[in-house]
């Protein structure tokens, strides 16, 4: 992973250093509440419902064991003993007190982890596949041009006053973990016809009150050119953004308006002025980051490894997990694992301080001390030998974080909704709580296969609800919570935006509604047909006809 | 009947203006505001955020009885009492220990 140099390190010191002033200056009156604001949110510290929230920066979700500790050390010293993983391959302290947040910051500092664009209308975090580096359907690593953007977008002096948030996800696969189709820029790594490899550049994607699915403005981008490429896309929305509506100022409203021919059009205009420039990085600086990323010291091991296949046979609750949270490695002998942050009938997301350091000491341990975080909200040991996967799972399972549901109907993905946030007008965690319950059966949940719920406390989809197979919205109506449902939602390469089912449902009948969701697909698949896939052929009829009875 | 709420500044914990005029954090201790006192009391908390107390006051509605103040919409519900998924968190967490 990405070592912080020089420059990256004395840019953090310096931003914390300038926050301490700044705080200090706010504590004595030099400055107001109006003044500071902004400063405080661009030092990703937002004002929530019970205290001040703290969300830091895990660039592309990459962390180290080092740094996973220091975040337990956060937790455990400056919080209330958690932290919670978000949607955005970020984490976010619940109850942060603003007087030590520039001390927060300090030991952040001192393992390269930051909260600096992680709110405000700038370049955020990017995000990227979660398995980048290691699954066998990949073209290229896509996390060298997460570090590119990353330094490339930190506090660009053009780029740091725009219209509205934005965000950028890069996938190296051709099947998309990084729902790249549902970001301001996606950024697709592909074989051009020649052999090289370029970028399927995608825009106007996003969730929100305007749900797109963005479309391709080019088809194929050398990757020398990706800065400058960039660089042509966000001068396009910078100039002719709306900033006189928050609600229509995503670039998303802008390539709707404008027309993406136009828009695309616009974007190659400026281009050929923007290649002109030094904005791409120069190969010598490529391989520079690129050698960071190289894969660690795996060993020749030979297959198949007994040990694990003779533990998969005699366990079978080992044996659900690894179905269900180990993905096939490159390498031949190792796994990916997925750790779930869902343990039924629990919190989507959260993470107790001592698990922060169990997976910690297991990452150093069998992982190369590197842990990645997932906008799923679960973590990933991305390099695994089988014939250490029992033992780990054991371990997990000691410390509560071996639940065997990954991409299953108790996995989740829920947002803080109206338990924390401030914008939020109905609860998603208990919804999420009692849908984890409801099926918690190992048997129903294997019958049940894959399928994604997705559960968000407002409008602005935090949860990805419009993603979801079943998406689920909480509106306030007349003072009661109440859900809106959502079909046929999905964020990979087939990205599309749920279907509303009909009228919404009370907060006591939601989680039957969901219930008769999933009977009415059980009822109505063919063969081995997933959800989605029965959804696809179906429509909404059959599930609107279990829902509300007669059409 | 409403009582002024607000985030006191250095640590953004939840808190009400009280009857003596400083902030209080049990929502039992808060001055209940009527209609026509509105404005004034608003401007307590203007001037309060001035002063580096707390900040973004607001007035919430609540119901009152006789020794019992519980705001009407269940944010303000949650906000006073803390998530309803962690009840070791918050003011709930202290009050029922006490």
């Amino acid at each position: 992973m990405y070592v912080y140099d020089t420059y990256d390190k004395t840019l953090i010191n310096q931003r914390v250093a300038e926050f301490r002033g700044q705080v200090a200056r706010r504590v004595n009156g030099e400055l107001t509440e109006d003044q500071f604001k902004p400063l405080r949110l661009l030092n990703g510290l937002y004002l929530q419902l019970h205290a001040y929230m703290l969300r830091v920066c895990i660039p592309y979700g990459v962390l180290s064991s080092h740094q996973m500790r220091k975040l337990a050390h956060v937790a455990r010293r400056y919080d209330k003993g958690y932290g919670h993983f978000t949607t955005r391959q970020n984490i976010q302290f619940n109850w942060s007190k603003l007087e030590e947040t520039p001390d927060i910051l300090y030991e952040l500092a001192e393992v390269d982890l930051h909260a600096i664009q992680t709110s405000g209308n700038v370049i955020r975090n990017t995000t990227s596949d979660h398995f980048a580096g290691v699954s066998n359907d990949e073209v290229e690593d896509p996390r060298p041009y997460c570090e590119i953007i990353r330094q490339w977008s930190t506090l660009h002096p053009e780029f740091s006053f725009l219209p509205r948030k934005f965000k950028i996800a890069v996938t190296g696969s051709e099947h998309d973990r990084a729902a790249v189709k549902f970001h301001d820029i996606g950024l697709r790594l592909k074989k051009g016809a020649n052999g090289n490899i370029g970028f399927e550049v995608l825009v106007g994607g996003g969730q929100g009150r305007t749900p797109v699915v963005a479309i391709t403005i080019r088809n194929f981008l050398p990757k020398q050119q990706l800065l400058s490429y960039l660089e042509a896309i966000l001068r396009v929305y910078n100039r002719h953004g709306r900033r006189d509506n928050i609600y229509k100022a995503r670039i998303k409203i802008l390539v709707r308006d404008l027309g993406g021919c136009e828009f695309a059009k616009q974007v190659e205009d400026e281009w050929r002025h923007a290649r002109k420039t030094n904005a791409n990085v120069s190969f010598e600086e490529e391989e520079r980051i690129r050698a960071f990323f190289v894969p660690p010291p795996y060993h020749a091991i030979e297959t198949p490894v007994v040990s694990f296949q003779k533990a998969c046979s005699e366990d079978v609750s080992f044996r659900n997990w690894v179905l269900t949270n180990t993905y096939d490695h490159k390498i031949p002998g190792y796994a990916i694992v997925t750790i779930s942050l869902k343990p039924h009938g629990g919190i989507p997301g959260d993470m107790a301080d001592d698990q922060m350091d169990i997976v910690a000491d297991l990452a150093q341990a069998y992982s190369f001390g590197e842990i990645r975080v997932t906008h799923k909200q679960n973590l990933v040991l991305a390099h695994i030998r089988q014939e250490d996967l029992f033992v780990l799972w054991q371990k997990l399972v000691e410390h509560g974080m071996g639940t065997a549901n990954v991409g299953l109907a108790t996995d989740i993905i829920a947002c803080p909704g109206l338990d924390y946030c401030g914008l939020a007008t109905a609860r998603s965690i208990p919804i999420a709580q009692r849908i984890s319950e409801r099926f918690n059966d190992r048997d129903r949940l294997n019958d049940i296969g894959k399928i994604s719920i997705n559960i968000s406390g407002c409008i602005n989809a935090c949860g990805h609800h419009h993603a979801g197979n079943i998406g689920i919205l909480g509106v306030d109506k007349r003072g009661n919570e109440a859900y809106q449902i959502t079909l046929g939602g999905r964020s990979d390469e087939h990205a599309a935006i749920g279907q509303i089912v009909g009228p919404g449902f009370s907060e006591e009948r939601v989680v039957d509604a969901v219930e008769n969701v999933v009977e009415a697909y059980i009822e109505n698949r063919e063969g081995k047909e997933t959800f989605i896939e029965t959804f696809d052929r179906t429509g909404l009829d059959p599930f609107k006809e279990k829902l509300y009875g007669t059409l | 009947m409403k009582v002024l709420a607000a985030n006191r500044l250095v640590d953004g914990i939840v808190v009400y203006l009280s009857t003596n005029g400083t902030w209080t954090e049990h929502i039992t201790d808060a001055r209940k505001v009527s209609d026509e006192e509105e404005v004034a009391v608003l401007d307590i908390g203007v001037q309060a955020e001035a002063a580096c107390e707390v900040v973004a006051p607001y007035l919430v509605d609540v119901a009152s009885g006789e020794i019992s103040v519980r705001p009407t919409r269940l944010r303000e519900l949650i906000r006073e009492n803390g998530p309803t998924v962690r009840l070791d968190l918050g003011r709930q967490s202290y009050q029922k220990a006490s």
